[in-house]
């Protein structure tokens, strides 16, 4: 059966009648040598009266150009090939989970051992070709984002190679149902589902038509589960907070941190029991502030060496610089002792300043780049009260997040509405906390980055209850969280960073990747102010920015990321079974296979070139 | 490597075995050659030198005294001479018109040329001096003709019609005695005057047309691009049943004016359609026309 691509190239079909009307029309004689051409005189044609239909006659000519006529709309209609036959069609739902990169027994020697995703590869060969050599491959790889790895509808030894050649999964625990309801929309006309996978099929839920071939066994693992860079208690230096369990008979286990040039930094042999969990917190001297470093567990027996180690990328440094611009007074000192309390914050003067305290007073401008908060009783008709509540509290805002009010007097809260600006307009307040008809805190409408503490800390209880610190605590980490770079650089496999560009990165023109620095993997992202950044698998990532000059804010790398894989049942393989589960169905249908079919385009552009040659050749003088 | 072959022979005629055997069955019509002819096998009409006795009778101004009976004028006081046949050579010439449009059927052209082999044949087996002549713009007239073996070789291919070539003086000054011209007629002329004209200074002509078989009966074929060799022109014709009937009709035309003229001169007119054997047409058209006789 023959379908087309382009079915409205089918109307170079009418060029067969027009070579039809052509011949009825405008007949070529044939040339014949006769003597005495002047007895024909009175037969002569002479173009007097238009053209007249003539009998249709069977010329070579005619044939050859209503072949070329038809060929060449085939060809542009793009044909391709479909064959109703039982070129069987196998979807495979491919375990993505980091334990199919697990090796199925110890290693034998020096050479690698094979891991479960290459048993399951195996399988999959072996089933393929016991369908025939016609079968045709989709592959999906599992995960809470299935992806399609292989085919659609490829020869499955073409599929298979390809699969070799992939990286192995890293992906962490994940249900494999979106995968399998993909792939039942892939077989909707035709085909199997294979579910290949490490786990026992008898405790996975799927549909009764699906074969479930788990290729796993139990394996000894060891998993470190938590690794985290934080400053010490002491002045400098940082500590590498660590743990690990071992599931199985891992044999002890050394833990080594290294430094981006291998330099040993720790390096510990502890005893280790299955399903016991330890912890280790590891010193890192001041040098290594900014340097990654590597942890690795190694044991005697460990299927999968992946979540067993982690490189550690040094923090990124987000101080916040704030500047207080009170007069001096109760407000001015309650803001200043709960802002020196807080982490990572820098006071420094008004222009330099991320976030500024400011008064009250009329407003030259919005703020810019910096934001501001105005703090102090804002003037209204009436004076500004004390009052202790009920408070209305907008609990999704961030900024009232642990906020509760409760016991505490807000003191001094002016009876304003709206934030008036030296021009006499006035911005409009849009209320965080309220009470009554004041409005305690809120932000300004029209105004990023401008918020309002309608308050006076020398009156009432506020700055003194435990809600003060919060509540300027949430005002330093909003402002934190904005400022341009990526939020974190330690990830596991499944989280996510927030990445914030400048004005000028925003603005920038050309691609920005996310992109593996261990492998090929590219993946274009939206240009967004503010992105939420997820690698898909383990290992060193990097977002850089195609469209960066190498001037100031033009890095071409904008954040760098380390993933590793720390899931614990991921890691516990000793649950792992083998198993089949085959459906109760019947053998399914084969599927409609189509095929571009680059031959048959070969074949009428061939026919419609011999065409009119042939034609020429029949037509030509004499 | 191997040799190319060899190029087959271009269509030779002279040597054709139906050339000869109509040769040796059949004689070309024509009157015994006059007196004054060069000493050959044929019986002249005036009493003669030769050896063989004819008659008596009287003697009549201009006859040779030498022949005189004398023992008959002592007798009878009457003179008579007695007369002998004279044996002289009677010349033929056989004008094969060069034409090209002799040539654009391969049939026509064969004919055209196997019936000018066999009348020089026929008249060199009668003992009579045959001369072959191509009419064409390309051949010079030339009294003495050609060999024979010219008709072996392409010989159509001339651009002028008989008439052009009489116009021209194209064409051969040949002696007294039988002239066979061998062409289509197909071009437009005066019949009257194209007869009188190949038909002067000779003792009998004989004209003969070659058609092929389209030309002499074309089918009802549709459209076909008609072209004249000679004129290199060209026109495209439906060959419809009406187109057909007046072709017919203009051929049937000038074929009974050529008849008539020849007729009015004396000469034998004969239209031979190429396709059966030649002996076939001899027997069926140029015997019963006097074009031929049938050798005793």
């Amino acid at each position: 059966m023959i379908s087309f691509a382009n079915p409205w190239g089918l109307l170079g079909l009418l060029a067969v009648p027009a070579v039809l009307w052509l011949h009825l029309y405008r007949v070529r004689f044939p040339p014949m040598a006769v003597g005495g051409l002047f007895l024909w005189d009175d037969a002569i044609r002479r173009p007097a009266g238009g053209r007249t239909r003539d009998r249709l006659r069977s010329t070579a000519s005619l044939w050859l150009e209503l072949f070329a006529a038809l060929a060449l709309g085939l060809l542009l209609g793009g044909p391709r090939v479909s064959w109703e036959t039982t070129a069987p069609h196998l979807v495979v739902a491919l375990d993505g989970s980091a334990s199919m990169g697990a090796t199925a027994a110890p290693p034998a020697g020096d050479e690698a051992a094979p891991t479960f995703r290459d048993a399951a590869l195996a399988e999959l060969r072996e089933r393929a070709s016991a369908k025939g050599g016609r079968t045709l491959l989709t592959v999906i790889e599992t995960g809470d984002r299935p992806r399609v790895v292989g085919g659609p509808r490829r020869p499955w030894r073409a599929v298979l190679e390809e699969l070799a050649a992939r990286p192995a999964p890293t992906r962490p625990r994940h249900e494999f149902a979106p995968s399998l309801d993909l792939a039942a929309r892939l077989v909707a006309d035709g085909g199997e589902i294979l579910l290949l996978t490490d786990r026992d099929p008898r405790s996975l839920e799927f549909s009764e038509d699906t074969t479930a071939v788990s290729v796993g066994a139990p394996r000894p693992n060891v998993v470190l589960l938590a690794a985290d860079r934080r400053p010490s208690d002491g002045a400098a230096g940082e500590e590498l907070f660590l743990r690990w369990t071992a599931f199985g008979r891992v044999g002890p286990v050394t833990v080594t941190v290294r430094d981006d040039a291998g330099e040993s930094l720790f390096r510990r042999t502890i005893p280790s029991a299955s399903g016991e969990s330890v912890t280790n917190a590891v010193p890192l001297p001041p040098l290594v502030a900014n340097q990654p470093v590597t942890v690795r567990l190694t044991a005697a027996e460990d299927a999968l060496e992946a979540d067993s180690m982690a490189v550690l990328l040094p923090s990124p440094a987000r101080p916040v610089r704030v500047a207080v611009s009170l007069p001096p007074g109760r407000t001015r000192t309650a803001i200043e002792r709960a802002v020196a309390a807080l982490p990572n914050v820098i006071r420094t003067d008004l222009d330099a300043a991320d976030l500024r305290f400011v008064s009250p007073d009329p407003l030259a401008s919005d703020g810019g780049s910096s934001w501001l908060v105005v703090v102090g009783s804002l003037p209204g008709e009436g004076e500004a009260i004390d009052t202790a509540g009920p408070f209305l509290i907008d609990r999704a805002d961030p900024l009232a997040a642990g906020v509760s009010l409760a016991g505490a007097v807000w003191g001094g809260a002016g009876q304003g509405t709206a934030l008036t600006r030296e021009d006499g307009t006035f911005r409009p307040i849009s209320p965080v906390i309220a009470a009554g008809d004041r409005v305690l805190a809120g932000r300004v409408v029209g105004a990023d980055g401008v918020f309002v503490l309608n308050v006076d800390a020398a009156r009432g209880t506020l700055a003194n209850t435990p809600d003060w610190p919060i509540l300027l605590s949430n005002l330093v980490e909003a402002r934190r969280a904005a400022l341009p770079g990526p939020d974190r650089a330690n990830l596991r496999v499944g989280e996510s960073a927030r990445l914030t560009l400048t004005e000028r990165q925003h603005t920038a023109d050309g691609p920005l990747v996310l992109r593996s620095l261990e492998g090929s993997e590219r993946i274009e992202l939206p240009r967004e102010r503010t992105m939420i950044i997820a690698p898909p698998g383990v290992g060193l990532w990097s977002v850089w920015n195609g469209g960066a000059n190498g001037e100031d804010g033009g890095r071409p790398e904008l954040a760098r990321f380390a993933v590793r894989l720390a899931d614990p049942r991921e890691g516990d393989l000793t649950s792992l079974a083998s198993g089949v589960v085959e459906p109760d169905a019947e053998d399914a249908a084969g599927t409609t296979v189509d095929d571009p079919a680059p031959w048959l385009v070969a074949l009428l552009a061939v026919a419609a070139l011999a065409a009119f040659v042939g034609d020429w050749w029949a037509t030509r003088p004499a | 490597m191997t040799a190319a072959p060899a190029l087959p022979a271009a269509d030779p005629v002279t040597t054709d075995p139906d050339v000869l055997a109509v040769a040796a069955r059949y004689t070309l019509s024509g009157p015994p050659p006059r007196a004054g002819g060069a000493v050959g096998e044929r019986v002249g009409r005036t009493a003669g030198s030769g050896l063989e006795f004819r008659e008596h009778r009287r003697y009549l101004p201009g006859d040779d005294v030498r022949h005189l009976d004398w023992a008959a004028f002592a007798r009878t006081d009457v003179p008579i001479v007695q007369v002998f046949r004279e044996e002289v050579a009677r010349d033929t010439a056989v004008w094969l018109d060069g034409s090209a449009s002799m040539g654009c059927d391969p049939e026509k052209s064969r004919l055209a040329r196997s019936l000018a082999a066999a009348c020089w044949r026929m008249a060199a087996a009668s003992g009579d001096r045959p001369t072959l002549h191509l009419l064409s713009e390309t051949n010079r007239p030339d009294p003495r003709g050609r060999s024979l073996d010219s008709l072996d070789g392409p010989v159509f291919s001339g651009r002028g019609s008989l008439v052009e070539l009489a116009a021209q003086h194209g064409l051969p000054a040949t002696g007294r005695g039988v002239r066979v011209i061998v062409s289509d007629f197909l071009f437009p002329h005066d019949p009257d005057a194209l007869v009188r004209r190949l038909a002067r200074g000779t003792d009998a002509a004989t004209l003969i047309q070659i058609l092929s078989s389209f030309e002499a009966d074309p089918p009802e074929l549709g459209g076909r691009r008609l072209t004249d060799p000679e004129a290199d022109e060209a026109a495209e014709v439906t060959l419809d049943r009406p187109a057909v009937a007046a072709y017919r009709a203009r051929l049937r035309a000038l074929i009974d004016g050529l008849a008539r003229a020849c007729r009015s001169h004396g000469a034998t007119f004969a239209t031979l359609v190429a396709g059966p054997n030649l002996n076939e047409l001899c027997r069926s058209t140029l015997v019963p026309a006097g074009a031929l006789g049938v050798r005793r």
